[in-house]
């Protein structure tokens, strides 16, 4: 009996077993047309082998960490549309707004005096000491155009690192992994999970083509870019941190007992080379919504040298200024929208640490909550 | 800014999502082969990397079931030269309305001979992958990548055993698609 075109094929491309192999050959030696047919065989796949491989060799792919980084912010944008809601504005969609800080809030947060005396070769450097609001009219991308305003700025950050959270067992653990002491609310007599949140470092080069093309998606083609921000460069570097949770924080409605409470040393900032931020964070506020002379008069209440700014989205949440801790702090509350409750941020910096402590229980235990860290 | 954005997000979710790390894992290892596969089917990185984040981003939004982890490669590459011959195809039919081969090669005074015959030659074969059927020009094309025959079988969801089969066909229809778009040669 004949051998089948396909066995033929499997035995030129060394797929068959041994023993097979050695039946087809067997065979093959006695078969001439069987002998002809392989030929024939051989020869198409050697002819279909030799154009395919004109198809050349792959050239060397994009960086893939920078493709994952843009892949899960396309990810979550599918995501946070599928499941709008109430975590809009401070959902991770918006991580590039936020990210706002990394690219012209950045600026607005951080303006580098002359005298700052700079590390390496990077011209400004600045360390966060307290914490201010924003308030800011996010209006501005919600226009539909804001898909495409996060992705030029998700496009436009290069993340060099990402480390991934890891848990820890205790809070002596904890501490070991961030590398400082975990302070715990004192009032919370439960165990809370606690998880080391990863270093993250990205950077962000200015292209003013770019930049144009978001203030024209904005509808802000009249607004004035600095001069002589073409090229900078704006690193930022966020230290490992700890994550406590208490409660039951899947759903996070009041009557779970969740919260939240994140430490994280301030994020380092650099600058390549000095840029009058101060100009930039005029620009930023305007972009907000806020007109010139508004921006201007904002810019000058703010030591934007020392201010880490907490950008409140007008029509989504309220904010007070608080003593807590035996510092400065921002409360920030967000409304109920749909299925999630409403809940509060409250924001401080004390000794190079900056703290966050959120919950959807009673405002007003915030403050005490704080205050019982220890 | 994240650290308050952290604050404000809503857990859980539905179904079984990737961990980051289990999705970062899985695109290290391939995410290279597949933009190397669809770079070659194509011969347009810019695109081949387009698609290859496409296959990514589908892969991510699919249920995440460690059990199914030995075959994701497969599913990477199945899903990868679907999209690459969708692709080609609608080339092809965009080409349907362009004049043919000389004018490629008008466009690019400055490459070498030899290089732009190449470059030509390349373009011949893509279209007559355009010609097959998908899961003919898909099985060559992972063939040509250096699969094995049982790759192939995981990769295209067919019996190993009809894989020659398969092969066998496809080359055949290769060829006569070959004469068809070249008939000088």
């Amino acid at each position: 009996m004949c051998i089948q075109d396909d066995e033929l094929l499997a035995r030129l491309d060394g797929e068959l077993a041994p023993a097979e192999a050695t039946a087809v050959d067997a065979h093959l030696a006695e078969c001439a047309r069987c002998r002809e047919r392989s030929q024939t065989i051989a020869a198409r796949s050697a002819e279909v082998t030799a154009l395919l491989s004109e198809l050349g060799p792959a050239e060397a792919a994009t960086d893939p960490g920078f493709v994952l980084a843009r892949l899960r912010a396309r990810a979550l944008d599918i995501r946070e549309e599928q499941d709008a809601g109430g975590r809009r504005w401070f959902g991770r969609r918006w991580a590039p707004v936020w990210g706002l800080a990394a690219a012209l809030i950045t600026a607005v947060c951080f303006y580098s005096g002359p005298t700052a005396a700079m590390a390496q070769k990077f011209l400004g450097l600045f360390r966060v000491k307290t914490v201010v609001a924003v308030p800011v009219d996010f209006r501005f991308a919600n226009d539909g155009d804001g898909k495409v305003l996060s992705q030029m700025l998700s496009q436009s950050v290069t993340v060099t690192k990402n480390e991934q959270p890891q848990p820890a067992a205790t809070r002596a653990d904890a501490a070991r992994l961030a590398g400082f002491a975990v302070r715990l609310p004192a009032m919370r007599q439960d165990a809370p999970r606690l998880t080391v949140t990863g270093e993250q470092a990205s950077h962000f080069t200015v292209d003013m083509k770019r930049l144009r093309t978001m203030m024209d998606l904005v509808n802000r083609p009249d607004l004035e870019l600095p001069a002589g921000l073409e090229g900078a460069r704006i690193a930022v570097d966020i230290p490992r941190g700890v994550r406590a949770a208490y409660g039951d924080c899947e759903k996070r409605d009041a009557a779970q007992g969740c919260l939240l409470v994140i430490q994280t040393p301030v994020p380092t900032v650099a600058t390549l080379p000095e840029i009058n931020l101060r100009e930039v964070a005029e620009l930023g506020l305007q972009v907000a919504g806020m007109t010139r002379e508004e921006a201007a008069r904002f810019s000058h209440t703010v030591d934007w040298t020392s201010a880490l700014a907490i950008p409140i989205p007008v029509d989504a949440a309220g904010y007070e200024n608080v003593e807590v801790d035996g510092v400065k702090g921002v409360l920030v509350t967000t409304r109920a929208r749909g299925e999630h409750p409403a809940w509060y941020v409250l924001v401080w910096i004390k000794d190079g640490i900056v703290y966050t402590l959120g919950s959807a229980n009673n405002p007003s235990l915030a403050v005490p909550l704080a205050n019982s860290l220890g | 800014m994240e650290m308050v954005g952290e604050h404000l997000m809503t857990a859980g979710r539905g179904r079984a999502a990737w961990s980051e790390s289990a999705f970062e894992r899985v695109f290290a290892e391939f995410y290279g082969r597949i933009v190397g596969a669809l770079c070659r089917m194509l011969g347009d990185r810019a695109q081949a990397e387009e698609l290859a984040s496409e296959v990514f981003l589908r892969l991510y939004q699919r249920p995440h079931e460690p059990e199914s982890y030995d075959n994701i490669g497969g599913w990477l590459y199945r899903t990868a030269t679907r999209l690459g011959i969708d692709s080609l195809r609608s080339a092809g039919r965009r080409a349907l309305h362009e004049r043919d081969a000389g004018t490629h090669l008008a466009t690019a005074p400055d490459t070498p001979l030899e290089e732009a015959l190449r470059a030509e030659r390349a373009r011949q074969v893509r279209r007559t992958l355009a010609r097959l059927k998908p899961i003919q020009a898909q099985i060559l094309m992972l063939r040509s990548n250096g699969l094995s025959y049982k790759e192939l079988a995981d990769a295209l969801e067919v019996k190993p055993a009809s894989v020659g089969r398969l092969l066998a066909r496809s080359e055949e229809a290769f060829e006569r698609a070959w004469r068809r778009v070249n008939p000088r040669q």
